[in-house]
């Protein structure tokens, strides 16, 4: 009888032990750290890319899976497969398909709310960090084009769990609108000046060139013999495609007289009778127009029609136009007062 | 052989029988939901003294009842001891934090309610942090991050001695951020090349003020961060270039676009986004960190400041700039 007791308490702490053995080797769910989700947007119903991390305390053993399950209304869109999803174990890609097999993983939608990954042979060790982006930025393999459509407004609950035995949850964000519009106007702009008015060339002559001035020099031979500026333009403009500025006028007129206007640009010529103009830009960046650029002179333009003198490809800031105006006169040029009246004209186009 | 075992028996029941008899029983006493069984008090034979005199046990008594006089009611016996009736404890999550609520103690015979104690454990049966309170009947526990946990209330008497316990309630708290935005659509009016502007809600402004807020909390272990993502402001093909670390009003004349914000909380702002700074930054197309914190915090409110400036060549247009903002919590 002592034996047969003594045989049966043996046995008893036999299993007691063994059973201890058994569940001490056996791997408690652990709670996975370091836990984020961040969404491309967090606007309610509204399809987003989600990048999923975390840090498995306990590993995932080959064939084990991860599970995870959005709640929230969150909708995991129908034709979504592995191809939509990267997978990294401590940053490195994995190979994914539909199916597990060797060191690929398997990644099943298995519901609407509901991912599933299956591990392949390859062990992912304990501690590891796991990123898995779902949506249109996993670009391994295959650029996803299937995303994660957003619950209500509110917040979703990714819970991560499966077979690989650790567990967490992810508190996400929903809101009813993330984005915020911001408008602002730029009122068209633009500016144009004349720096004077009349400006005067003294008595022409035929000895040498005469250049026109902005003082009335009275009744006295041309004062003014070098190149000099007569009145400067200035122009600026936030207009998309910039400015023009044109002249319209006719050549000195006296009567039915007229001083030859030079139709290129032309060099001064003392002794024949020329008027032209000749500008140069400062600043911004407008540019005068040909023939006016060149060193010599042109005029262009007449009573009827307009000349172009300079422009602005682009908004520019204030350009300023050096303006030059020559007067030559020939031997048989009529006498008499000369005038000549120039509209000129800054336009943008925006 | 088997008659001298009989006799050994039957003298050792007769013993025992005769022992039984010595024995001094006390009535038990009784109410509907208990019994007390030989109520004894005893002095033990001995005695107490003090200065003036001495109290010599006279053996025990069997003692039960009350008498009483016009000003007091004197109380003896098993049936009349202090109590105290413990209300019954709820636990709920709120938010970031737990509150919970508990029915009012009652206590008499002796016992006073002066207050309570809240505990709180992280496994069933504790054991608890205690936090000692006045005569209150809730308390809330802020800043809790998931998990799981359990509570009780004691009940403490006029000598911080607990008279009495609640039931435990324990509680899964869940993971919990909240985000919000006030308004989703900003106006700067006309932008100008003499002075800044300012985004708001209506047509804009010439001077420093709040484009809209934010908030956000979240009972995450490591908080959470909040980042944005969008162009800078921009007209077709045209756009405003961003600021980098401006102060103040930036620089009137020069392209410059820029968001700041500040804080009501203590969530930590990067430096080139600090209102207080002051300076003000904008990163387009990229998603960029705004505000974030370590741990759990309750719902603060983020103020954000919009400020444009534009040059004489700004193109005219009508400028746009979508922003998405995002929080994340790091649980």
């Amino acid at each position: 009888m002592f034996r047969k007791i003594t045989s049966f308490v043996l046995m008893f702490m036999l299993v007691l032990v063994s059973s201890y053995s058994s569940v001490s080797s056996y791997a408690y769910a652990a709670s996975l750290s370091a836990m984020s989700a961040t969404l491309s947007t967090e606007k309610a119903s509204t399809a987003s890319n989600y990048t999923i991390q975390f840090t498995t305390p306990t590993g995932v053993a080959s064939g084990q899976t991860i599970i995870l399950t959005f709640d929230n209304s969150t909708s995991v869109h129908a034709s979504l497969d592995f191809t939509d999803i990267d997978l990294k174990d401590d940053g490195v890609d994995v190979t994914l398909a539909a199916a597990p097999a060797a060191a690929t993983w398997g990644v099943v939608r298995t519901s609407g709310t509901v991912i599933t990954f299956t591990n392949g042979t390859t062990a992912v060790g304990a501690g590891s960090v796991i990123n898995i982006e779902i949506g249109t930025h996993a670009t391994t393999g295959a650029t996803g084009d299937q995303q994660i459509t957003n619950g209500s407004a509110g917040t979703t609950l990714l819970t991560m769990s499966g077979t690989f035995t650790d567990t967490g949850v992810i508190g996400i964000p929903v809101i009813a609108d993330d984005v915020v519009v911001v408008n602002a106007r730029v009122q068209p702009s633009i500016s144009f000046t004349v720096s004077d008015n009349t400006i005067f060339f003294g008595n022409l002559r035929t000895a040498g060139a005469c250049f026109a001035q902005g003082t009335d020099p009275g009744a006295v031979t041309c004062p003014t013999t070098t190149e000099t500026e007569a009145f400067n333009l200035t122009a600026g403009t936030n207009a998309t495609s910039g400015y023009v500025i044109t002249v319209q006028g006719a050549t000195l007129t006296s009567g039915a007289d007229t001083i030859d206007p030079l139709a290129v640009n032309t060099a001064s010529s003392p002794a024949s009778e020329q008027f032209g103009m000749r500008i140069t830009a400062s600043g911004g960046s407008g540019a005068v127009t040909a023939p006016y650029a060149a060193a010599g002179y042109a005029w262009t333009a007449s009573a009827s029609t307009p000349a172009q003198i300079a422009s602005a490809g682009d908004p520019s800031a204030t350009t300023t136009y050096s303006v030059r105006q020559l007067a030559n006169i020939s031997a048989v040029t009529e006498a008499g007062t000369y005038t000549s009246t120039q509209t000129y004209v800054a336009t943008a186009t925006y | 052989m088997i008659k001298k075992n009989f006799v050994t028996k039957i003298f050792i029941l007769s013993f025992l029988l005769l022992l039984s008899f010595f024995n001094a029983f006390a009535e038990d006493l009784t109410s509907t939901n208990f019994i007390v069984r030989d109520p004894i008090i005893g002095t033990g034979g001995s005695y107490g003294t003090s200065t003036n005199f001495k109290l010599y046990g006279s053996g025990n008594a069997n003692i039960s009842g009350q008498g009483s006089s016009t000003n007091f009611i004197g109380r003896s016996g098993f049936l009349y001891f202090p109590f105290v009736d413990v209300g019954v404890l709820t636990a709920l999550q709120n938010g970031v934090d737990v509150d919970l609520s508990w029915t009012v103690s009652t206590a008499g015979l002796g016992f006073n309610v002066s207050g309570y104690k809240v505990g709180f454990s992280g496994v069933p049966g504790g054991p608890y942090s205690y936090t000692t309170l006045g005569l209150v009947t809730t308390y809330t526990y802020e800043d809790i991050t998931p998990g799981e946990y359990c509570y009780v209330v004691e009940t403490l008497d006029s000598f911080g001695n607990t008279i009495g316990k609640t039931n435990e309630d324990c509680i899964t708290v869940d993971p919990v951020i909240s985000f919000s935005i006030s308004d989703n659509s900003l106006n700067f009016g006309n932008l100008s090349i003499s002075g800044p502007r300012y985004a708001n809600t209506s047509t804009g402004s010439a001077t420093s003020t709040v484009a809209h807020t934010i908030s956000a909390g979240s009972n995450a272990n490591s908080g959470y961060v909040i980042t944005y993502n969008g162009s800078t402001l921009t007209s077709g093909s045209s756009n405003i270039d961003v600021a980098s670390s401006v102060s103040g009003d930036g620089t009137p004349g020069v392209e410059q676009f820029g968001i700041s914000l500040s804080t009501n909380g203590s969530a930590i702002i990067p430096i080139p986004y600090r209102q207080t700074g002051p300076t003000r930054t904008y990163v387009a197309n990229t998603t960029t960190e705004i505000a974030s914190t370590s741990g759990v915090t309750s719902s603060e409110t983020f103020s954000l400041y919009y400020l444009a400036n534009i040059s004489s060549i700004t193109e005219a247009g009508e400028y746009q700039a979508n922003i998405t903002y995002v929080a994340t919590g790091e649980f």
